[in-house]
């Protein structure tokens, strides 16, 4: 009995800290009926902010004074709370209102850049800061996870239970019963807010329907401002909270924390504050009993889990009468920016311009700078194929995939299980190490089903809705792996190199000329693709869906197809980089590849096949080549707490913003 | 007169919520013939279509096609079997050259794969190089001239855009077209050309047309019969004449206080 009201405690007040910015995501869902993707970068640097505040106030050792807490306290909290009310009004303008009524798409992967920039911005902060030491566990390579800056202390030793003489040995913080009480009181202000203020009610007509709220006066730009203002706010209250009580910043990328709280928001139904305050706190409830029952190593799985259930119920974040009404909007996105166009397809010298620079690379490469870059190069290529894969689930068929490396690590996975060394199911069932002639196929067989069943579950699904799916699931998996008996955290090493036909590809020309191979099959594939009765049905259906059907094409047999074509390429390309690279892990579904891979394809211009391959190399050239290169000419490090490497986030930030502001930019030109 | 039905809608009602958008809609369409649909804004015109077409489901009631039951089917299928439409809101694929959209209007007529459209066969090509040539001519059938076939549909001009949907709503060799207000915001001579391209569809082609309009002028020119639709109920059907002089669909219109100072 004990242990259930210790749960029940502890899950109140994680669910507090989650509830508050669940209430955020749906005070801001409301004025821009998109989900904001930034909003738990925003949470997470505050809370950088709320340690650096205090940490120049109070004392790091022995108690604060009476007043050294009171102003503290006041001050960090104003301080904070006004931080996030800040970058989140700088998310609604850079983010929002620059893309307004052109493109549903356009704010989502800006916003996802913004969110990348801010992750850097915090880490870069937090190393900046004298006391920072880092943490012991990495699973980006070069990012630390959990570094040890402290907060100091605020609260003192006090068990409730224990002050009130209640005889249990259960404890119950002080800091607990703050947060129990905050969460609901912070929920309850907005809910008057939205309910009994003009503003509030100018949000709720916004949400209602924007259009008729800007026809009887509402103020569409304040209203919306406002909206991010409060969840800035709320932000900023829920960061400062999790400081001062777990006393170290948000460790892991506000991503996490994001996706926790969509799910909390979408669970008390998008658009209601006091819903989103329960279910924030029935998540902290959930967490806490899985945690105890289950393994804490599962619980996100769960919650992924659950998102994308939620997400499956619920589309369109309406109740199926209201969905019907989407069909008088104007749907169509301006998705693919700058893309080959089919007709291009028709002249052979296209495909050339791809192929003869990627072939080229080699012959000029190995005279010039030595064997050395030959590993990099090749794996280079293997973004090639990763970018052109996501470059016709996006590009062509307009489905944005934020978890494209979901297949990655399968194919790596399947690559390491049929043949690595000691795989005790292959010695028994087959007895010998399958060549790539078997491999291959069934890596496209396996990833291509597994891409027609992310189709399905997301196939209702509206844009953004989509994005965090596939970005749920494809953590979901990472987190499968990872605890699961597959490898553990560490995944599977002494993969061997790649054979077909029998011919070992064991030397890095060989290896070479094998992803060019796969790389020119995909690159005359897509052109093809483009100029057939296939592909113009798929570029209809990322047009405009509801034309396409009433021209005939079934979207749902296409959605499949782009996702088994599209995946299946991210399969290959984690099989060869498994055997090439010998090792797969975890790791190789994460975020940072899925985002890495689509700022590649964003750059150069989404849908362009030549843009993609442009993309990578700029991309990993600066990544892997040009920094490091920089690097060794400084010599010693520029920065004592961080190298330059480490500001990777940043570039895959820019480069996803600036994509679709230049875009933003070019289309307002032509069309006006 | 031994007429062919080609079309019925049996019963025909939709609600949303509370609203009843479209209320036991009986309406017969013969094989040939130009139908004009006409009722004020909000009538429920459009929802009519919506439900022919199966981007909604009737809530109530039946549609018949050549015989054949469609009622609840999905879109694709529907167009396959002959219904083609346009769209009030144009609605073109904006990033795909008007070629391109006709070609897709075509999807249901051409037989390429998926695999065939990695390994092209010969099939393939004669089949994609024989669409082009229809797409074009198509083109030239609406009066889009074959300089605007490379275009985005984005950047052609509004007319042209009404004109391509057309376009591409022809290229299944429908045999119904559903024309959703193709002269809305056109300027008096360009309702009047697109009124004669419409004729002219019927006349060459041999398309029986079902058109929504909001100008009474433009239907009661090339209908055969009108039909009103008023408040989601057909208030009243026949000659465009008859109809034009029928006092309730005067009041629907017009609105009571007008109908009662011509009374
Ligand atoms: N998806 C929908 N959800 C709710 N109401 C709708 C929907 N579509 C149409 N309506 C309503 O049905 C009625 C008829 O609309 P519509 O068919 O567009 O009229 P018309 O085309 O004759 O102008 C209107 O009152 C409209 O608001
Ligand atoms: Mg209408």
């Amino acid at each position: 009995m004990d242990i259930f009201i210790d749960l029940v405690l502890i899950g109140l007040s994680n669910g507090g800290i989650i509830a508050l910015n669940a209430v955020a995501v749906t005070v801001i869902y409301c004025a821009v009926r998109t989900l904001n993707l930034a909003h738990g970068d925003v949470y997470a640097l505050s809370s950088v902010m709320t340690m650096v505040v205090l940490r120049n106030i109070l004392p790091l050792d022995g108690p604060p004074s009476w007043s050294q807490l009171i102003i503290g306290l006041i001050v960090s909290v104003i301080s904070t709370i006004i931080f996030g009310m800040v970058f989140s009004m700088l998310i609604e303008f850079l983010g929002f209102r620059l893309f307004r009524g052109q493109s549903r798409l356009a704010p989502i992967i800006a916003t996802l850049g913004l969110s990348f920039m801010l992750y850097q911005l915090a880490l870069v902060w937090r190393k900046l800061l004298p006391t920072f030491s880092a943490g012991e566990h990495r699973s980006v390579p070069g990012v630390d996870e959990l570094p040890r800056d402290v907060v100091p202390h605020v609260f003192p030793q006090l068990d409730v239970f224990q002050a009130l003489g209640i005889n249990t040995t259960s404890r119950f913080d002080i800091k607990d019963l703050f947060i129990i009480v905050c969460a609901p009181i912070a929920a309850y202000l907005v809910h008057l807010l939205l309910n009994h203020t003009k503003i509030g009610r100018s949000i709720r007509a916004c949400a209602q329907n924007s259009l008729a709220a800007q026809m009887v006066g509402v103020n569409l730009n304040g209203a919306i401002r406002a909206a991010f203002a409060i969840g800035g706010a709320l932000a900023g209250i829920a960061a400062f909270i999790f400081a001062i009580t777990v006393e170290r910043p948000v460790a892991n990328h506000g991503a996490q924390s994001g996706l926790i709280a969509f799910t909390a928001a979408i669970l008390g139904g998008i658009g209601n504050p006091i819903g989103a305050l329960a279910s924030g706190m029935l998540i902290g409830m959930f967490a806490a009993f899985s945690d105890y029952l289950l393994d804490g190593r599962w619980t996100p799985a769960l919650i992924y889990l659950l998102l994308v259930g939620l997400l499956m119920w619920r589309p369109s974040g309406l109740s199926p009468e209201e969905r019907v009404s989407d069909l008088s909007q104007q749907t169509s996105d301006v998705v693919v920016l700058n893309a080959t166009r089919a007709s291009a397809a028709l002249r052979p010298s296209a495909i050339l311009i791809n192929l003869v620079p990627l072939a080229l690379l080699y012959p000029l490469i190995v005279p010039l700078i030595g064997e050395y870059y030959l590993p990099v190069v090749n794996s280079f290529l293997i973004y090639v194929v990763l970018a052109l894969g996501l470059t016709i689930l996006l590009g062509f068929a307009g489905v944005l995939d934020v978890g494209y490396a979901l297949n990655f690590a399968i194919g790596a996975y399947i690559m390491a299980y049929m043949t690595g060394p000691a795989m005790a199911w292959r010695d028994q069932l087959l007895g010998f190490v399958p060549d790539g002639l078997i491999v291959f196929p069934v890596i496209i067989l396996i990833t291509g089903c597994l891409g027609i069943v992310k189709g399905w579950i997301t196939s209702r699904m509206r844009i953004d809705y989509l994005a965090i799916a596939t970005l749920a699931l494809s953590l979901m998996m990472r987190d499968i792996l990872k605890n699961s008996g597959a490898g553990g955290v560490g995944g599977f090493s002494a993969i061997p190199p790649p054979t077909l036909f029998g011919v070992h590809f064991n030397n890095f020309t060989m290896q070479y000329l094998l992803v060019l191979g796969l790389v020119a099959i995909i690159v005359i594939g897509s052109y093809r693709l483009l100029n057939s009765r296939t592909g113009r049905a798929m570029a209809a259906m990322r047009e405009d869906e509801y034309a396409a059907q009433s021209s005939g094409v079934n979207v749902a047999f296409y959605k499949s197809v782009s996702f088994f074509i599209g995946d299946s390429i991210a399969g290959l390309a984690g099989g060869l980089y498994a055997s090439m690279l010998s090792f797969a892990e975890p790791g190789l579904a994460d975020f940072q590849v899925s985002v890495m891979v689509l700022s590649m394809v964003a750059i150069g211009g989404i849908g362009n096949i030549t843009g993609a391959v442009f993309g990578v190399f700029s991309i990993m050239g600066l990544d892997r080549i040009v920094i490091p290169f920089i690097q060794s000419l400084m010599g010693e490090q520029p920065f004592v707490q961080f190298t330059l490497r480490e500001l990777n986030f940043l570039l895959f930030g820019l480069a996803l913003y600036f994509s679709v502001f230049v875009s933003r930019r070019f289309k307002s030109k032509t069309e006006n | 007169m031994a007429q062919e039905v080609l079309l019925e809608a049996k019963g025909v009602t939709k609600r949303f919520g509370g609203l009843t958008a479209v209320n036991k809609v009986d309406f017969v369409i013969y094989k040939g013939m130009i139908a004009g649909l006409i009722g004020p804004n909000g009538a429920g015109k459009t929802t009519f279509f919506n439900n022919m077409t199966g981007l909604y489901t009737p809530t109530e009631g039946d549609f018949i096609f050549n015989g054949k039951p469609i009622t609840g089917l999905k879109p694709h299928i529907i167009q396959d079997r002959g219904i083609s439409r346009t769209f009030q809101n144009i609605r073109l694929f904006g990033q795909l050259s008007a070629l391109e959209n006709v070609l897709v209007g075509m999807h249901t007529r051409l037989n390429g794969t998926v695999f065939e459209a990695f390994f092209r066969p010969k099939r393939v090509i004669h089949e994609e190089k024989r669409a082009r040539e229809k797409a074009l001519d198509l083109l030239d059938f609406v009066g889009l001239g074959r300089d605007s076939a490379e275009m985005a549909a984005r950047n052609l001009p509004y007319g042209f855009q009404r004109r391509l949907e057309i376009a591409r709503a022809l290229a299944s060799d429908p045999k119904l077209l559903l024309l959703d207000e193709p002269t809305a915001g056109m300027n008096p001579q360009e309702k009047k050309e697109l009124t004669e391209l419409v004729d002219h569809l019927r006349k060459e082609l041999g398309v029986t047309v079902l058109l929504i309009e909001h100008d009474m002028k433009v239907v009661m020119g090339i209908s055969d019969r009108v039909s009103v639709l008023d408040h989601g109920e057909k208030i009243a059907e026949g000659l465009p004449k008859v109809v034009q002089a029928n006092p309730k669909v005067i009041e629907a219109y017009l609105g009571t206080g007008a109908a009662a100072e011509g009374a």
